[in-house]
């Protein structure tokens, strides 16, 4: 009888135990041998680049011999809650790949590099990409890791349907949208496969952008500057793209990566969107219809591009070797050997300049990244204004240029609204 | 009363529920605890919370867009329960019938079930394209489908409009189309567990009242309203109560299929919950809408309760 009391009590001990101490299980800052152990996060790389990383790790570890690194791999879609978790639980990443660096950057939980690194190793990287994502208010929180610039696919079949010709793609916003509903008139087709909903690139903050239609905030950060004759110009020109069939009806309620299906279900004709790397979802027949060129310009003449980045908690203990070896994963040698087996691009410059990106083609992935390379000096990065709220204000963008995208309201009533809510948050977020 | 019996005998029951206990207080009391707190904060999780009292619930309620997704949460679970009633019924009496092969009918209406809320809802997604299939069938009857996913029209206002009525009054503006689109989903997912449990109601009836029903001349409508309906109305309860527990926090679909949008229209509370919460870390606001979520089923639970007869006995 003894017996049948204590195990089951034994047993929720056990239970309560392994419970509570878990989170506190994961590996300390030093291992048995005194060596300082680095924890490196990265994005999705999985087996297919396993021997890169790891031998890159070994190529560090050999040259210093107190630090350990522990690769950890997280999957795309979880990357920012896991951060998130893991800075709560008090034991981040030492250096990490991550995503959604706003809110991170506005609750000031990184460090900030430009007190970490030296101005020889900043002079490395491409100063749009050093001063891109990971900026805020002024410092850098971010290594750039790599690069992505944007460009244009198309699909010849679907333009020649249309009566267009295949060989002379848009060159510039406006005309990729004229074209869109010629597509859409001439084939039933839509013209641009674009989403308005957060979007890997070309959200409309982006779009302002890249007619020049920036700062989007006074100096001070007290009031929004966005209610302006070229805004509304914009506005209206997509506002009238999207009623007239350019672009799919979903785009209004799409989720991620929509935008690439669109295109490569052949339901769009044009994608303005990222290098090679979407090519890994194309098949062969696809390929022979795929057209690819540079991105179409808007006033600026700019193109947007965007990077991966690492950045280093503040409350990691050894912040000094996590930007150490978050530099020797970006030094040029190393940037090289990734690009070489993916279709990604440099932020460093003495890589960016490499024969690699000239030479001849192997495939359709490395011609869409050489095409992107090309770009890369005329590229800007497509980082989000430092200010609060920034994800809020977003959502307010999306909504309100959607609800004039649907009929419910005209451009400049969007405006006007997101202006007045913009500096109503603006006023509660006081800097 | 327990005077006479030994402390290790009067421990041993407690001793055998204290796991589940345990497991109910570490994932269920604790956390709704820790959430009421948290509600009484401002939290980003990064920083220490700091005490607003009731402030995160005075601003739900002066939160234009806490009041929208609500009513759009109140609207689905209007749409959603009922017909969740209605077909799982249907499909029970169905699939009750003792015909050759009907295992086979059995497993395959209950394959939405265990499939996926993601994989379920990409392929909805392309069915509901404007240029999907359903478009596709459509146009097969000379109709040209909307964007089901993207359309803030009233399916009302829709349906008066394909008959040649143009309508232009409020009344006729809800639900809206995408709304309706995201209810089909979860509808088509959630019947064939509701399935299970009528099931099981139909054959727990005496197979001789409906004989007698048949020799006193009753036919199959009469028997199913005066035999069937009645008999498993304890069934119905639990469906009922389940299913609107299951539509008022309903995420998955949404998350998958919308995002909320377009411009909010089908927004719900468990995805405005996690948009605070994971998006704006305004943890301490997500965690007073999550008790407001709460107080909201538990007003229906009660409803649903008292509707459809749980406290006869009383």
């Amino acid at each position: 009888m003894r017996r049948s009391v204590l195990l089951p009590s034994l047993g929720s001990l056990c239970l309560a135990a392994a419970l509570a101490f878990a989170p506190g299980c994961s590996g300390s800052n030093q291992d048995e041998d005194g060596k300082i152990v680095l924890e490196f996060w990265t994005i999705a790389l999985g087996d297919a680049f396993a021997d890169y990383i790891n031998g890159m790790i070994a190529d560090y570890e050999a040259q210093n011999p107190g630090i350990r690194v522990e690769w950890v791999d997280v999957s795309g879609g979880e990357v920012a809650e896991k951060f998130i978790a893991a800075l709560v639980a008090g034991d981040p990443p030492d250096l990490a790949n991550v995503y959604d660096l706003p809110r991170f950057l506005e609750y000031d939980v990184l460090s900030n590099l430009d007190s970490l690194v030296t101005d020889e190793e900043r002079d490395r990287f491409l100063p749009g990409f050093w001063r891109g994502m990971g900026q805020y208010h002024g410092a850098n929180y971010a290594i750039p890791f790599y690069a992505s610039v944007n460009m244009m696919w198309y699909n010849k079949e679907i333009f020649a349907a249309a009566g267009l010709d295949p060989e002379r793609p848009p060159t510039t916003m406006t005309e990729m949208l004229k074209m869109g509903r010629i597509i859409h008139e001439r084939t039933g087709k839509y013209g641009v496969s674009w989403r308005l909903h957060p979007s890997l690139v070309g959200p409309p903050w982006v779009l302002l952008r890249q007619e020049g239609i920036w700062p989007l905030f006074n100096e001070d950060r007290s009031r929004t500057t966005i209610n302006n004759p070229q805004a509304l110009e914009l506005f209206e020109s997509w506002i009238d793209a999207y009623k007239h069939g350019a672009i799919p009806p979903e785009a209004l309620a799409a989720a991620s990566r929509d935008e690439v299906n669109w295109f490569i279900e052949g339901r769009a004709a044009m994608l303005p969107f990222s290098g090679g790397w979407i090519t890994r979802y194309f098949d062969k027949s696809f390929e022979g219809k795929v057209g690819m060129t540079s991105h179409p310009r808007g006033a600026l003449g700019l193109v947007p591009g965007t990077s991966q980045v690492l950045v280093v908690p503040r409350m990691s203990p050894h912040r000094e070797e996590a930007v150490d070896f978050g530099l020797f994963v970006t030094s040029p040698r190393y940037q090289l050997e990734f690009c070489s087996y993916v279709a990604i691009l440099p932020t460093t410059k003495e890589a960016a300049a490499d024969p690699f990106f000239s030479q001849p083609p192997r495939n359709i992935s490395d011609e869409a990244n050489q095409i992107s390379a090309a770009d890369l000096p005329n590229s800007f990065v497509a980082a989000p204004p430092d200010t609060k709220s920034w994800s809020r204000m977003e959502d307010i963008l999306y909504e309100e240029f959607a609800k004039a995208m649907g009929g419910q309201q005209s451009a400049q009533e969007a405006l006007t609204r997101v202006e007045r809510k913009w500096n109503h948050l603006l006023r509660f977020t006081a800097l | 009363m327990n005077k006479g019996i030994p402390f290790r005998q009067r421990a041993t029951p407690y001793a055998f529920i204290a796991p589940g206990l345990l497991l109910l207080a570490t994932f269920f009391t604790y956390p709704l605890l820790d959430t009421f707190w948290l509600s009484l904060h401002r939290y980003n999780i990064f920083h220490p919370p700091v005490w607003v009292g009731l402030d995160n619930f005075r601003r739900a309620f002066g939160d234009e867009l806490f009041w929208r997704v609500t009513a759009n949460t109140l609207l689905y679970a209007a749409m959603v329960v009922p017909a969740l009633v209605v077909v799982s019924f249907i499909l029970a009496l169905l699939v009750n019938a003792t015909i050759r092969g009907i295992r086979i009918f059995r497993t395959a209406y209950y394959i939405p079930v265990v499939t996926s809320i993601v994989v379920a809802g990409i392929a909805w997604k392309w069915l509901y394209n404007s240029d999907g299939l359903i478009n596709a069938l459509l146009r097969g009857f000379g109709i040209a489908g909307p964007s089901w996913l993207a359309d803030t029209r009233g399916v009302p206002a829709a349906l008066l409009n394909f008959i040649g009525l143009e309508v232009t009054s409020g009344w006729f503006s809800e639900p809206c189309i995408a709304l309706a689109s995201v209810a089909m989903v979860t509808i088509w997912k959630a019947s064939p567990y509701y399935m299970i449990i009528y099931l099981a109601g139909l054959q727990g009836i005496p197979p001789q009242l409906e004989e007698a029903a048949r020799v006193d001349g009753a036919g199959w409508w009469r028997i199913v309203r005066h035999i069937t309906i009645p008999s498993i109305q304890p069934y119905t309860l639990v469906v009922s109560i389940i299913a609107t527990i299951g539509a008022l926090r309903t995420f998955g679909e949404v998350y998958v299929m919308t995002s909320g949008g377009p411009f909010h229209r089908t927004n719900l509370l468990a995805y405005y919950i996690y948009t605070l919460g994971f998006k704006y870390l305004e943890v301490g606001y997500a965690a007073a809408v999550s008790l407001l979520l709460l107080v909201l089923i538990l007003v229906f639970a009660i409803i649903n309760f008292r509707v459809a007869g749980g406290d006869a006995d009383k």
